[in-house]
């Protein structure tokens, strides 16, 4: 394990596993980082309630240290947090590993909120938030997680991108591309058909969980992550394409 | 300004005309003196001459000093005798000639001849005989046809002069007025970044200045005040959440409460849950009231989004949508959402649910209908429900106190700020049809 170079760099090493669980019986680990001792004393009990572990952190510099000792099966990042803001953390936990990250923000507006997504994030919460939905997010994040892709069939190919479902493996030009695991589902949801568009609902339902009425957002701004990571010009995509007014489509 | 032109053409009008009078009137009486100064000279010298050597007419005619400008003619023994041809009688008026001659007296006259102007004056000599000099008033005509042409020409430009003064002055004073007048009325409007040019003028710079000061503080005042409905609620997230959450935990835990306990987390969480709902709106409206509201239009299937949201209000009224295929169009989603979302809890909570639901995006706009058979809405009522804080006969009797709240002033804000409306019915035999219109924009 590599020593931690400067305050807040996780102390971990990039592709092992973020205490992903198979068994969901198994306890799982939370990571909460929330600087409102209040909000996050009352969170922890509500997660705990609903069966997980809680580790707690009041700053994004606490939370990135507990994050390497701790190895967490999902992280719930507060994006207004004091010092190292909420999304800097949320971009420093990414870049090291592929854990769920769920992001508490202000508003469902805010340059904050679309920033801590393009960081890395999975999902958001605005607040106040119920607990319940809280919980029902966490709870789909890490099925997916587990599941992994959740799609048997061989692999599939779009131009120079080779997609191998059951491996939980995207390669680019025979190097391998890392991708979280929402990102990995949203890409395997559309490439099973290619051609094919989708619409924002349509994603949101199948990879994310959510009924019909729900944020496009978080679909952009996977979309946007995953070209960043797959395409030679993101901005002149040619694998996951845009189809103005109607949704997104790969190309074989 | 125009006042201000005709007093700019009437002073030298009026003084290019005194001055024309006064000194023609001059010119001429100065000319007519010393023509009869002349005249009489030449007359007396006439008479002396003839005394002495009557025979000698022409010649005592050519001896006599006159001018090239006049002539002098002479009448003697009944005889007409002149200094030229045309020094005669025929060249005189007949009138002088009766006065001079027959009325024995010194008599002038000026007349035209032809298109030149003459001054004859004529002197009766002794016996019947008179002598007369005609003088050309040529030169003078001249003179004062310069003169008037000079005068009017003076005037004119002095007019003109005038008339540009006069528009430079009230421009540089009129227009400073009239922009204070419009940067006034749109600051009234709400727009409160208007400001006035602080240049030019010593005086106007300063009002200028002193205009702008006032906005500015007015600007501060305003912004603050509609910031801090906006910044309670951000202050009041915080505490929400945790009661949220403490809620939560104790529902986990309902089954060891005593059922008097359960009752009391049961109004608890309803009321937290009314609290957060209205802390929402409050931010929602408050971005209206500080003028930051952006509409952010994108595709939506109307029809998915009405029967989601019933769905999750578990409402099985069904959608008419009569022979529509396309019901996408442009819409902003989110605020379209909660439109819908509010509309359709109002059904539910004062209504007893939503009984119909119908959606039209033939034609130039959109109409969203939700129908249901409640008590409806007493006529006097109608215009006041989209008010804040609106608090009707129906909405009080129906659920104990509790009044509208914001949720149909923001779906009012909502519709308007996509260019649309909204309006309710009464539906027979009772009820009330909210109808949601926004303009059909295709993607």
């Amino acid at each position: 394990m590599s020593t931690a170079e400067a305050v807040g760099a996780p102390v971990w090493r990039r592709g092992e596993p973020a205490g992903v669980c198979n068994d969901e019986s198994v306890a799982t680990r939370i990571l909460l980082i929330e600087d409102d001792d209040r909000i996050r004393e009352t969170t922890r009990l509500v997660l705990e309630d609903e069966g997980y572990q809680v580790d707690e952190a009041p700053s994004a510099e606490s939370g990135l240290v507990m994050f390497g000792q701790r190895s967490p099966g999902c992280v719930i990042v507060d994006l207004m947090l004091p010092g190292i803001n909420g999304f800097e953390c949320c971009r420093a936990i990414r870049q090291a590993s592929d854990v769920p990250i769920v992001v508490l923000t202000a508003r469902a507006d805010t340059h904050d909120l679309v920033a801590g997504l393009e960081a890395g994030a999975d999902d958001y919460l605005t607040k106040p938030f119920h607990a319940k939905e809280l919980t029902a997010r966490i709870r789909a994040l890490l099925r997916r997680a587990s599941l992994g892709s959740g799609r048997d069939g061989s692999s599939l190919t779009l131009g120079d991108v080779e997609v191998v479902p059951d491996e939980g493996v995207v390669r680019k030009r025979g190097q391998e591309v890392t991708l979280t695991k929402t990102e990995f589902r949203l890409l395997c949801e559309m490439a099973a058909h290619p051609g094919r568009v989708f619409s924002r609902e349509v994603l949101l339902e199948n990879v994310w969980g959510y009924p019909s009425v729900g944020d496009g957002k978080l679909v952009d701004t996977h979309v946007h992550r995953l070209r960043a990571k797959l395409e030679d010009d993101p901005a002149n995509p040619a694998h996951v394409i845009t189809v103005r007014g109607l949704g997104y489509k790969v190309l074989a | 300004m125009a006042s201000f032109a005709l007093v700019g053409l009437a002073i030298p009008a009026s003084l290019s005309v005194l001055t024309y009078y006064w000194a023609r009137t001059y010119l001429l009486d100065q000319r007519q003196t010393s023509a009869l100064h002349q005249a009489e000279a030449n007359a007396t010298l006439t008479g002396t001459l003839l005394d002495a050597s009557p025979a000698n007419v022409t010649r005592i005619l050519s001896s006599l000093q006159t001018p090239s400008t006049s002539e002098g003619a002479l009448l003697y023994n009944g005889q007409w005798f002149g200094e030229s041809a045309v020094a005669g009688p025929d060249a005189m008026p007949a009138g002088l000639i009766r006065a001079v001659v027959d009325g024995r007296q010194a008599a002038r006259q000026r007349y035209h001849q032809g298109r030149a102007q003459e001054l004859a004056i004529g002197i009766p000599l002794r016996g019947g005989d008179a002598y007369f000099q005609i003088f050309s008033l040529a030169d003078l005509t001249s003179t004062l046809r310069t003169l008037r042409d000079s005068l009017a020409a003076g005037s004119l430009l002095g007019f003109a002069v005038s008339l540009a003064l006069g528009a430079w002055a009230a421009r540089r004073v009129l227009t400073p007025a009239r922009d204070i007048g419009q940067a006034a009325a749109s600051i009234a409007a709400g727009q409160l970044d208007a400001r006035l040019d602080a240049e030019g003028d010593r005086e106007l710079a300063e009002l200028a200045t002193g205009f702008n000061a006032m906005v500015d503080s007015l600007q501060a005042r305003i912004e603050r005040d509609s910031r801090f409905a906006s910044d309670v609620s951000h202050e009041l997230r915080s505490p929400l959440t945790t009661l949220s959450s403490a809620v939560q935990v104790m529902q986990n835990r309902r089954h060891e409460l005593s059922a008097r306990s359960a009752r009391a987390l049961d109004l608890l969480g309803d009321e937290v849950g009314r609290f957060e709902r209205l802390v929402e709106d409050l931010l929602e409206i408050s971005r209206y009231d500080a003028g930051v509201a952006r509409m952010e239009l994108e595709p939506v299937d109307v029809m998915a989004l009405l029967k989601g949201l019933l769905s999750e209000a578990d409402q099985v009224a069904p959608v008419d949508c009569g022979t529509d295929m396309n019901t996408v169009i442009l819409a902003d989603r989110r605020r379209l959402e909660q439109t819908v979302r509010n509309v359709v809890r109002n059904a539910v909570v004062h209504a007893g649910g939503v009984s119909r639901a119908s959606i039209s995006t033939a034609g130039p706009d959109t109409e969203i209908a939700i129908e249901d058979q409640g008590p409806g809405i007493a006529h006097d009522d109608a215009g006041m429900i989209f008010e804040r804080f609106a608090r009707g006969k129906a909405a009080g009797r129906r659920s104990s106190g509790q009044g509208l709240g914001l949720g149909l002033s923001l779906v009012l804000e909502h519709m308007r700020l996509q260019g649309g409306s909204v309006r309710v019915e009464p539906v027979h035999p009772h009820g009330s049809r909210f109808v949601l219109r926004l303009p059909t924009r295709r993607p």
